[in-house]
C-alpha cells in the first residue's frame, strides 16, 4: 500500500516536473490563438445548451413550459428573499438599484454584503477594507443568502466573494466592477450625499 | 446554543482584551519580521521603509502584516525581496505606495504566484506587476508636477496648488489607480478621452462623499489642468 | 492557479466571437492541456503543436459543447482525440530530457538524485503502450475521476480502472528494473 502511494506521487512528481521545465513553449500561446482566431465566430450558442440541459427529454411544449415556469418561481423567491434583506437600506438611483451603505444613529457608515450561495459551506468576504483576509459571511436561517454588515467610513472599496474557495468578484449589487489579476473585482462607493441614509 | 453564545462571548471580551492591552506594532515589529526572509539588500529596505514611516507613508501594522505574509509564502527569496524592494524604490522616489501594499495583499490571497504579483503578464489578459504600477505612480506624480500641482512637506504652507502630502498622494494614488484598471481592462492607452472620463468619474465620486478622500477643490484642480492627451501619453510612457 | 467561477460568461462571450474571451480560457487550460498531450505524446513539439490545435478546433466546435457537462473533461476530450489522430500518422519520438538548470541555493546533489527520479518514471512511462499511459495521465497529472476519464477516451469505466491498474503494475516493474540497472553500473564503477 505504502508502495502503492509512493508510485503514485513520484507519477504525479514527474509528470508535473516535465510540465513545469517546458512551460516556457506556452509563453503566449493565448495571444497566437486569439490572433488566428481573429475574425472567426463558433456556430450556435451556450444558451442553446443550457435550453437543452432545461429540456433534454421533453417532447411536448408543456413540459418546457412547465420547467421554464418553475426556474423563474425560484428566481422570483430567491429575488424576494433578498429583496427583503436589503429593503431598509435599498436605494433607487435612476432605476439601478444600489445598497451602498448605511448609516447609523451616530453617523458611522456600513456596509452590507450579500451573496445568494444555497448549499455553500463557506462564503467570505475580502477587499481592500480587510488589507484582502476573509471576513465570513453567516446564514444563520440556512435560506441560503448569506450576509454580513462592516462598519466601514465613506470611500471607495474594491471587494470579491470567496464562495467555498472560490473567487467571486462580480456583485450583481456592485457599483461597478474592475479587472484585477485576470478576472473581476466588484466597487462599491461608500457615504455618497444624500445616498444610503 | 446558550453554551456556545457564552463562549463566542467569553472569547470576543478576551481578544478584546489583548487588543486593548497588546502592545502597539511598532517600526522596529518590522525590522525584525524582516529577518525571516533572508535578504540581500536588508540595509535598502530597513533605510527606505524608514523614510516610509516617518512620511506617514507606511503604518507599521499593515507593514508587519505584508512581510508576514510574504514570509509564509511559497514563493522565491528573490520574488519576495523583490516586491520588498519595488516598494523600498517606490518611496525612496518619494511616491505613495498604498496602491503596491493593497495589490500585494490582494495577489496573496488570490493565490496569484509572487514573480506575476512582481513582474506581472503579458498574455491575451493583461495583468500589471507592482513594477509597472510604481512606473504609472511616478509618471502621474510627474504629470502633476508639469501642471504645476506640487506637494509641500508637513513644514510648508498650503496654497491651492502646493497640497499637503496627504492629499497630494492621494491624488496620485486614485489617478494612477484608474490608469492601471483601464490598462487591465485592455482597453487601447490612445482613448484619452475615455481614460479621461474614468479619471472624471473618479475623482468627482470621491469628493462627493460625505467625508470626501479628495477634497472638490483638488478635484477640479486636477481635471482643469490635466488633458486627455496627456494621460495618453503618460500610459505609452509607461508601456512602451 | 486562478478562480474560475466567471468560466460560463467567458465561454458566453467566446461564442460571440470575443476571442479575446477565449485567451482568458486558454491563458486558465493551457498548462493542463499540454500537460495531457506530453504525457500521451511524449514528445515536446508535437505536445505543443497539438495544445495549439487543442484550443482552435475547441474554439471552432465550442457549440458541442454542453453545460452540464464539466468543461474541462469536454476540452480534454477534444485533446485526446486529436492526440489520439496523431498517434495515428506518426510513431511517437520519446521525450529528449534537457538538462536541468541548476538554480541557486539548491545543492547539485539534490537535483542530480532527483533528476533521475524523474528519469526513471520518464522511461518507464515511454516504454507503456499508449493506451495505459493515457488514462495514468488522466488521472495523476490530470485529476480526473475514472467516470471522467472514461468520457475523454470513449471507454467503459471498468475498463479505465483495470487498464490504470496494470499501467502502475507495469511501471513499477519498469522503474524498478531502471533503478537495479542503475545500482549495477554504480557498484561496477
Amino acid at each position: 500500500m505504502n508502495n502503492e502511494d509512493n508510485l503514485e506521487r513520484m507519477l504525479r512528481a514527474s509528470l508535473r516536473h516535465e510540465v513545469t521545465r517546458d512551460a516556457f513553449r506556452l509563453e503566449g500561446l493565448e495571444k497566437r490563438v486569439a490572433t488566428e482566431l481573429s475574425g472567426r465566430v463558433p456556430r450556435g450558442s451556450v444558451w442553446d445548451s443550457l435550453k437543452r440541459i432545461i429540456a433534454p427529454t421533453s417532447r411536448g411544449r408543456a413540459a418546457q413550459l412547465a420547467v421554464v415556469g418553475v426556474t423563474a418561481l425560484v428566481f422570483m423567491v430567491l429575488g424576494a428573499f433578498i429583496g427583503n434583506r436589503l429593503s431598509p437600506i435599498m436605494v433607487f438611483n435612476g432605476g439601478r438599484h444600489s445598497i451602498q451603505s448605511a448609516v447609523s444613529a451616530s453617523g458611522e457608515t456600513s456596509a452590507l454584503f450579500v451573496m445568494p450561495a444555497p448549499g455553500a459551506k463557506s462564503v467570505a468576504v475580502v477587499g481592500d477594507f480587510n488589507g484582502w483576509t476573509p471576513t465570513p459571511l453567516s446564514d444563520p436561517n440556512n435560506d441560503g443568502i448569506w450576509t454580513a454588515r462592516i462598519p466601514l467610513p465613506p470611500g471607495r472599496y474594491e471587494y470579491a466573494f470567496i464562495v467555498d474557495g472560490h473567487w467571486w468578484g462580480q456583485d450583481p449589487l456592485a457599483d461597478g466592477y474592475v479587472h484585477s489579476f485576470g478576472s473581476y473585482n466588484s466597487v462599491r462607493y461608500i457615504g455618497r450625499v444624500g445616498k444610503g441614509a | 446554543m446558550h453554551i456556545r453564545s457564552v463562549a463566542v462571548a467569553l472569547v470576543a471580551v478576551a481578544v478584546t482584551a489583548c487588543l486593548a492591552l497588546g502592545a502597539v506594532v511598532t517600526p522596529n515589529d518590522v525590522y525584525h519580521a524582516l529577518d525571516k526572509i533572508p535578504l540581500t539588500h536588508r540595509a535598502e529596505i530597513v533605510h527606505a521603509f524608514g523614510v516610509g514611516f516617518s512620511l506617514g507613508r507606511l503604518v507599521p501594522d499593515r507593514t508587519l502584516r505584508l512581510v508576514d505574509r510574504l514570509a509564509a509564502d511559497k514563493g522565491t527569496t528573490a520574488d519576495k525581496e523583490g516586491i520588498l524592494l519595488t516598494i523600498a524604490n517606490a518611496l525612496e522616489n518619494d511616491l505613495p505606495v498604498t496602491l503596491l501594499i493593497d495589490k500585494t495583499e490582494e495577489g496573496l490571497a488570490r493565490n496569484v504566484p509572487l514573480y506575476v504579483i512582481l513582474n506581472g503578464s503579458g498574455g491575451a489578459v493583461r495583468i500589471l506587476g507592482l513594477v509597472q504600477r510604481e512606473k504609472v505612480l511616478a509618471a502621474v506624480r510627474d504629470l502633476l508636477y508639469a501642471k504645476g500641482i506640487f506637494c509641500i512637506s508637513h513644514a510648508g504652507q498650503a496654497t491651492a496648488t502646493s497640497l499637503p502630502i496627504t492629499r497630494f498622494d492621494r491624488i496620485v494614488t486614485e489617478v494612477a489607480d484608474v490608469l492601471c484598471d483601464y490598462v487591465e481592462s485592455g482597453a487601447s492607452p490612445l482613448d484619452g478621452h475615455l481614460i479621461y472620463q474614468r479619471v472624471q468619474t473618479r475623482l468627482e465620486n470621491l469628493s462627493q462623499l460625505k467625508q470626501p478622500t479628495i477634497l472638490p477643490e483638488d478635484a477640479a484642480l486636477v481635471l482643469a489642468r490635466i488633458k486627455p492627451g496627456d494621460l495618453t501619453a503618460v500610459l505609452l510612457k509607461v508601456l512602451g | 492557479m486562478y478562480h474560475t467561477q466567471d468560466e460560463v460568461s467567458l465561454l458566453r462571450a467566446s461564442l460571440a466571437g470575443d476571442t479575446e474571451a477565449w485567451g482568458e480560457i486558454v491563458v486558465r487550460y493551457k498548462e493542463a492541456v499540454f500537460g495531457l498531450c506530453l504525457g500521451f505524446l511524449r514528445n515536446r513539439a508535437d505536445a505543443e503543436d497539438l495544445t495549439h490545435d487543442t484550443f482552435i478546433r475547441a474554439y471552432e466546435n465550442l457549440r458541442r459543447y454542453r453545460l452540464d457537462k464539466r468543461f474541462s473533461t469536454w476540452l480534454f476530450t477534444v485533446a485526446a482525440n486529436l492526440c489520439r489522430n496523431r498517434l495515428r500518422h506518426r510513431r511517437y519520438h520519446p521525450v529528449v530530457a534537457p538538462p536541468e538548470q541548476m538554480s541557486g541555493g539548491v545543492d547539485p546533489a539534490t537535483i542530480i538524485a532527483r533528476e533521475a527520479r524523474h528519469e526513471r518514471v520518464r522511461a518507464g512511462l515511454d516504454s507503456l503502450p499508449y493506451g495505459y499511459r493515457a488514462p495514468l495521465v488522466l488521472r495523476y497529472y490530470n485529476d480526473l475521476s475514472y467516470k471522467e476519464i472514461a468520457e475523454v477516451l470513449s471507454l467503459p469505466e471498468g475498463t479505465v480502472k483495470t487498464r490504470i491498474h496494470r499501467a502502475k503494475v507495469m511501471l513499477k516493474e519498469k522503474i524498478e528494473q531502471n533503478q537495479n540497472g542503475v545500482m549495477r553500473y554504480e557498484q561496477r564503477g
